[in-house]
């Protein structure tokens, strides 16, 4: 197995992570975007800090889609700068960084966890999830390593082999969640993760999305159009003509951003163990 | 409301570059169709007692090339059909009869095919002249190559009408419920009875090769000449019951040992459906049987230099010539089938294909699958088609490796020209299909 995608088991809190998680992972200031004649962001400052959960609400056409893109290095705002802090690396401006660099950047340090699931149908479940790691430089028998261990963790032992069309809308959503963690990602980015399941399923997902995430001290920021999922959030964020027009704290804070202790913090999670039954907690 | 005039409505709401390329795969297809039916045509004006020969080796080159453009008109046509089923699910929701729907499909099929073949009709015209400077028996071609004006039409209408078809054959496997389309479960044919087929087959045409002298006593010279032709069909329909076989067990090989994320993903796409690998290498694997096959005559009738007469050395030229042109025309229909194929993967994964770009992982590396997905069995097949048929005469292609080198270069050398026309194409197709610049993130 390969230094670059050792990652701490799902759930478990890595050394120092509770250090960490007032660091701040992403800030965005002044961020203006435009379509044509459409201001989509107008003027957005945001950050995300390590741990955290931030979820991005809005009426269609509001800009939330768009903050999360160029947040996640997807597109590049017209004015403003994203900046980006990994551990033991120099700040980075994402929106400056060339075309190469940002893949770069997405493909090692982000995750991805899209509304339909997004896997490649062709390939089975431990496959979709090992491919990117295989693609950063993994050896295959260590990223398959990797990948069944991630399935498992979230409840997949025992389907690594099947294919997309083998699976439930909820399965194939926990592999894209393995395959948006399997890398060690330090934010994940979701758009609408549980937009295409039904409310049991839903929660079942957003459990796993957390845990695998802020469970493991790495940034989540998610957009949704469903309040429920928003509160499972540690801030809500509402986006309005391209303008933040509230903020919603689910913590009292002192007007920093929030710390984020251990995942024990979220109660709706459950118990670990229940949850990630390969889990170390 | 008519289906014609429900079409007439709908014509707005298609992918203006999934109509462009099926219009452009029904041109192609056209296009090669009348070329090569010109040259037959050309062949048949000769009456000498030469004629019965070359009559016989173009009507084994145009058996051959059935199978490349009977394959680039069916994924012209089922990239038509995948176009419209968006369409015929909001056909169906908004109350449309399954007779309209139905006619809608059939409309919306043949009017792509007749843009298509019209502007196919138009490329062959235009490239007539070209085709007629190729010499044979010491002549261009020339005029001869001109067919009457009605019997391209008749081919046009052939083509729309096999479009027409091929759209009902579709819907058959389709559901057009008021909940939407979707797919009929296809059942798989079992590789045995694919393997016990093939056998019977190449064991039907090897022994109807063996007993022209019975055949010509009963039914006489042109039994003969419809029974070679036959057993030659045979082994064609051998291979290609065999060929998705084939790929499967070779794909399956590879995607157990891929290291590389590509080889991982090409060998897959393979194993996903072998059979629509087959559909797009499966000319190959006849241009390498006629490669050898038509290499080796050649060599053998120019002989050993200054041992062959001057008429068996334009025997030989001629066939060479024939093969090369049997080539050009395969290895293009080949291409033909990659370009559409290929782009319309593309385009029906652009959303999977903007998912990975947002993952960071870039496009040259799904097109890097992509392409060797395509290039790797074609080069397989094609290296099958060549070894086997080389195996089979395999005293005549030695002597023929003997008598004229140059002349097995020149195929062996045209093959690869050809391998490196369906690699273009293929990496052409991604350009093709490339979403505008309009086209975002739909979900993130």
């Amino acid at each position: 197995m390969t230094e670059s995608f050792m990652t701490p088991a799902p759930g478990s809190l890595p050394a120092g992570a509770t250090e960490r998680a007032s660091e701040v992972r992403l800030r965005a200031t002044g961020l203006l975007k435009s379509f044509g004649a459409t201001r989509a962001l107008d003027g957005v400052d945001v950050g995300v800090k390590a741990g955290e959960a931030l979820a991005i609400m809005g009426p269609s056409g509001s800009g939330k889609s768009t903050l999360l893109l160029t947040l996640a290095g997807i597109e590049r705002p017209d004015a403003g700068s994203v900046l980006y802090r990994a551990d033991g690396r120099p700040e980075v401006d994402v929106a400056a960084l060339p075309d190469r660099e940002r893949s770069r950047l997405r493909r090692g340090d982000f995750g991805f966890v899209f509304q339909q699931g997004l896997l490649i149908p062709e390939l089975t479940a431990e496959e979709n999830v090992a491919l990117p790691l295989m693609v950063t430089g993994a050896v295959r028998p260590a990223a398959l390593a990797t990948a069944r261990e991630w399935l498992g963790r979230l409840g997949l032992a025992g389907m690594e082999g099947r294919r997309l069309g083998e699976l439930s809308g909820g399965q194939a959503q926990r592999v894209a969640i393995a395959r948006a963690q399997a890398g060690g990602s330090t934010v994940t980015f979701a758009d609408e993760p549980t937009g295409a399941l039904d409310s049991a399923t839903s929660r079942e997902v957003m459990d796993l999305l957390l845990e695998s995430t802020v469970g493991r001290g790495a940034a989540l920021v998610l957009v949704t159009h469903d309040p429920q999922v928003a509160a499972r959030c540690d801030r809500t964020l509402t986006l309005r003509d391209g303008k933040i027009e509230s903020q919603f704290f689910r913590t009292p804070t002192t007007g920093e951003l929030p710390v984020i202790p251990a995942p024990t913090r979220h109660p709706s999670l459950g118990t670990p163990g229940r949850i990630l039954r390969g889990g170390a907690l | 409301m008519t289906a014609l005039r429900l079409t007439w409505m709908l014509r707005r709401a298609a992918d203006a570059r999934a109509f462009l390329l099926s219009a452009t795969a029904y041109a192609l297809v056209t296009a090669l169709l009348l070329i090569t039916l010109s040259g037959g045509w050309a062949f048949l004006s000769w009456t000498d007692e030469l004629a019965g020969a070359y009559q016989m080796l173009a009507s084994v080159a145009l058996v051959v090339l059935v199978v490349p453009l009977a394959y680039l008109g069916a994924a012209a046509a089922r990239l038509s059909a995948r176009a419209q089923d968006r369409r015929l699910s909001t056909l169906r929701l908004v109350g449309a009869t399954g007779a309209q729907v139905s006619g809608v499909t059939v409309l919306g099929a043949a009017g792509e095919a007749l843009v298509g073949a019209v502007a196919g009709a138009g490329l062959a015209t235009a490239l007539t002249p070209l085709v007629g400077l190729v010499p044979f028996r010491g002549a261009p071609l020339g005029a001869n190559l001109w067919m009457p004006a009605w019997f391209v039409a008749c081919v046009v209408a052939t083509v729309v009408l096999l479009a027409a078809v091929s759209a009902v054959a579709g819907l058959r496997r389709v559901l057009v419920t008021p909940l939407g389309v979707r797919t009929r479960n296809a059942v798989p044919v079992p590789s045995w009875i694919r393997l016990v087929l093939a056998f019977g087959l190449v064991v039907a045409g090897i022994g109807v090769t063996n007993s022209t002298s019975a055949v010509s006593a009963v039914l006489g010279t042109a039994g003969v000449f419809v029974a070679i032709l036959g057993a030659f069909l045979a082994v064609l329909v051998a291979i290609n019951a065999l060929g998705p076989w084939v790929l499967k067990i070779w794909a399956g090989r590879r995607a157990a040992r891929a290291t590389k994320p590509q080889a991982l993903l090409a060998a897959r796409t393979v194993l996903d459906d072998p059979q629509a690998t087959w559909r797009q290498v499966s000319g190959a694997a006849m241009a390498g049987v006629v490669a050898v096959l038509g290499g080796v005559g050649a060599a053998l009738s120019q002989g050993i230099p200054g041992d062959a007469s001057a008429s068996d050395v334009m025997l030989g030229a001629d066939i060479l010539r024939g093969v090369i042109v049997t080539l050009v025309i395969a290895f293009a229909g080949v291409a033909g089938t990659a370009l559409v194929s290929q782009a319309a993967t593309v385009l029906d994964r652009e959303e999977l294909g903007r998912a990975l770009d947002a993952m960071g992982i870039p496009a040259r590396f799904t097109a890097s699958a992509r392409v060797a997905g395509l290039l790797l069995p074609l080069i397989l097949v094609l290296l099958v088609g060549i070894g086997a048929t080389a195996v089979i005469v395999f005293p005549l292609a030695g002597l023929a490796l003997i008598a004229s080198p140059t002349t097995v270069a020149i195929v062996l050398l045209a093959c690869c020209a050809g391998v490196l026309s369906v690699w273009g194409a293929a990496r052409l197709a991604g350009r093709v299909a490339r979403p505008g610049a309009a086209a975002r993130m739909p979900a993130l």
